[in-house]
């Protein structure tokens, strides 16, 4: 039955994104379609819990079906179609690579039980969410509670259809990660070549697959928020080349809805989604002479809230007290939702010397609040020192794909395009607001010495950190910004 | 003769090395395993010590867990010793494991009112292993747990 559910839910998707993606090429809108239907999925099954009733499968497809039938009215617009020809070695050794590594780790995700840490709460939350039907399951730890709903969710839907193997999630959006990566590499740069090397380095990415095959939450949030990133990107193109209002307000629709998502799943992230966020409106005080029209802004910001406010209201609802880092994060949220209703109704027009400005005090804010809130048992210069460490040093695990940062050199980055000057900020940006996050947060060992032990000697102890797997939403960018530079285009276009 | 530049050659390279280290870390060990282990159940699958690149922790916790699943009813009160047992444990894997069973943890704030406070119908179990400090089943009929070295008691039907 779940595949009935399921292929309802996502030929609606699939209509969806023909009507409003334009831009996107067919198995992307595939790709696409599928990270939506879970999204869909989850905010179903979000409100069902939430007002009580059990998610049970009649319901569910009864929904599914109601859903299928009203996209069945939208119109499907044309793709963009790829060019033919290019280097079909290239396209079938991809096909080849991406698909045995997805085939096998779809077969790890059917035999290896849900056994590991974390994972484990996760699966009670599932569990708790459909058959008591309430969030606050006393079940489950208090913290763990807080945590977002995503994946719960998710585990929730295939334990309604009694699937036994709830890992199956994770390969199948490995795969769409990779087929939105490479979507987007050739939508960029044109050539398939470079679309199918980078892809290839992306999918071969040891830390990426291994994500691919264990039920952490890391994976998905990575999908959804270096996707994100990548329509963001085209987004910040369309304003700037002054693109149609459409293909505007979709690209901001589908990014801000998979930066949101990004949060649905590891709410954390609506920290990480600051830096885009800050970059959007500097681009948006740049450009407000050459078109002022803030509906795609509007688009953005409130797609990307949408997700992680629910979880914030529902919080609320808790007989509990909430974590003081939930908090901070809610009251962030709070902060974004005044700028964007001062954006949409009191017309605000922010200059770009106020967003230097802002940008300054929010810095000096931080250090505040990290001398005031972050006071521990460990010193704010020690965790500031561990958090500089960790940041510059997690890469190692990503082992040969970090190496691709030697093209760097040989590029003049000062004559880059301001949007690839873009892109590039925002990988500073991520790699700062990491080590800031990382500075606040209790470190895991109170010495730097520990910390360098579980790097190079015992790094089996630090390849699964926090912040390890944060950077997963860093890397897809990062190979993108790669493929993008001048000096690797030319060398592989004139090979 | 297909000739390439070092731009092209250093992207292969990295592709031919992540696929050495993918292969040797992860997907070798993994389809070892998975041989070796084939016919298995999740249920055993648990009770092992797992795949190498993300070891089980908790494969007596496990044990000890699907051992006290096999002989409770799904609607029952589960009392368990202090999680700190020295041989590994973790609260979430029995909770995991005998879901939608009630389960506690003796040193727990509310142990003693959840205890004492059951339902005429509940059927309450309490596990024990000897030298915990709970002493759940002291001068009850026990129930050995398997290879396990714990106990099982009923302590109200």
């Amino acid at each position: 039955m779940i595949w009935i559910d399921f292929a309802l839910l996502w030929y609606a998707s699939f209509r969806v994104c023909l009507n409003g993606c334009e831009w996107a090429f067919k198995w992307e809108k595939l790709a696409l379609a599928f990270l939506l239907t879970l999204a869909f999925k989850s905010l179903v099954l979000f409100f069902l819990i939430r007002f009580g009733i059990k998610p049970e499968v009649d319901i569910q497809i009864g929904l599914s079906i109601l859903v299928f039938m009203f996209t069945l009215f939208l119109t499907a617009r044309p793709s963009i179609e790829e060019e033919s020809g290019g280097e079909r070695g290239f396209i079938w050794l991809t096909l080849f690579g991406v698909g045995g590594l997805f085939i096998f780790s779809m077969i790890n995700a059917w035999f290896f039980p849900i056994t590991e840490s974390d994972a484990t709460w996760y699966h009670i939350r599932g569990m708790s969410f459909f058959n008591e039907v309430r969030f606050d399951s006393e079940s489950v730890l208090p913290t763990a509670k807080q945590y977002a709903p995503f994946i719960p969710l998710l585990f929730a839907y295939l334990i309604a259809f009694e699937v036994g193997f709830l890992k199956i999630i994770f390969p199948l959006l490995y795969l769409c990660l990779n087929i939105i990566f490479y979507s987007r590499v050739l939508s960029l740069t044109k050539t398939k070549k470079t679309a199918c090397l980078f892809t290839m380095v992306l999918a071969t990415t040891p830390y990426f697959w291994w994500h691919g095959v264990l039920p952490f939450l890391d994976m998905t949030t990575a999908v959804f928020y270096s996707t994100g990133i990548l329509y963001w990107y085209f987004w910040v193109q369309t304003k700037i080349e002054n693109s149609s209002l459409n293909e505007k307000s979709s690209y901001a629709l589908v990014s801000g809805l998979l930066l949101g998502l990004a949060a649905w799943t590891r709410i954390e992230f609506l920290l990480y989604n600051l830096v885009p966020i800050f970059l959007t409106i500097f681009i948006f005080s740049r450009y407000q002479d050459k078109n002022t029209n803030l509906k795609s802004l509007e688009i953005f910001f409130s797609s990307l809230l949408f997700f992680p406010s629910i979880w914030f209201l529902n919080l609320l609802t808790f007989e509990m007290n909430l974590w003081s880092q939930i908090e901070m994060v809610g009251g962030v949220c709070i902060f974004l939702w005044v700028l964007v209703l001062g954006l949409k109704f009191r017309q605000w027009r922010i200059s770009e010397s106020s967003v230097f400005l802002a940008f300054a005090i929010s810095v000096i804010g931080y250090f505040v609040l990290l001398l005031i809130v972050g006071v521990g048992p460990v010193p704010v210069w020690k965790k500031i020192v561990i958090s500089l460490y960790r940041t510059s040093t997690v890469h190692i695990f990503y082992l040969f794909t970090s190496s691709l940062a030697i093209f760097l050199f040989f590029e003049k980055l000062k004559e880059l395009s301001e949007l690839k000057k873009i892109l590039g900020c925002f990988l500073i940006l991520f790699l700062f607001t990491h080590l800031a996050i990382f500075a606040y947060a209790n470190p895991k060992w109170p010495t730097l010495g520990r910390f360098v032990y579980a790097t190079f000697i015992q790094p089996g102890n630090s390849v699964n950190l926090s912040d390890t797997r944060g950077m997963m939403s860093f890397y897809p960018v990062f190979i993108f910004f790669i493929s993008s530079l001048p000096f690797v285009r030319q060398r592989l276009i004139n090979d | 003769m297909i000739k390439r530049n070092w731009v092209e050659n250093t992207i292969l390279g990295i592709i031919v090395f992540n696929i050495f280290v993918l292969a040797y870390v992860f997907l070798i060990p993994r389809a070892q395993f998975m041989i070796d282990h084939w016919e298995w159940g999740p249920e055993a699958l648990m009770e092992t010590s797992g795949a190498m690149d993300t070891p089980n922790q908790y494969l007596k916790t496990y044990k000890v867990a699907n051992q006290v699943r096999k002989v409770t009813k799904k609607d029952s009160i589960i009392l368990m010793p202090t999680d700190n047992w020295e041989f590994g444990s973790n609260r979430s894997v029995v909770i995991q494991r005998l879901f939608p069973r009630k389960v506690y943890f003796f040193g727990d704030e509310d142990f003693y009112d959840h205890k004492n406070s059951v339902g005429s119908k509940t059927t309450v179990y309490a596990v024990a292993f000897s030298g915990d400090d709970a002493n759940l089943c002291f001068e009850r009929d026990i129930e050995s747990l398997d290879e396990t070295k714990f106990v099982l008691c009923k302590l109200k039907n």
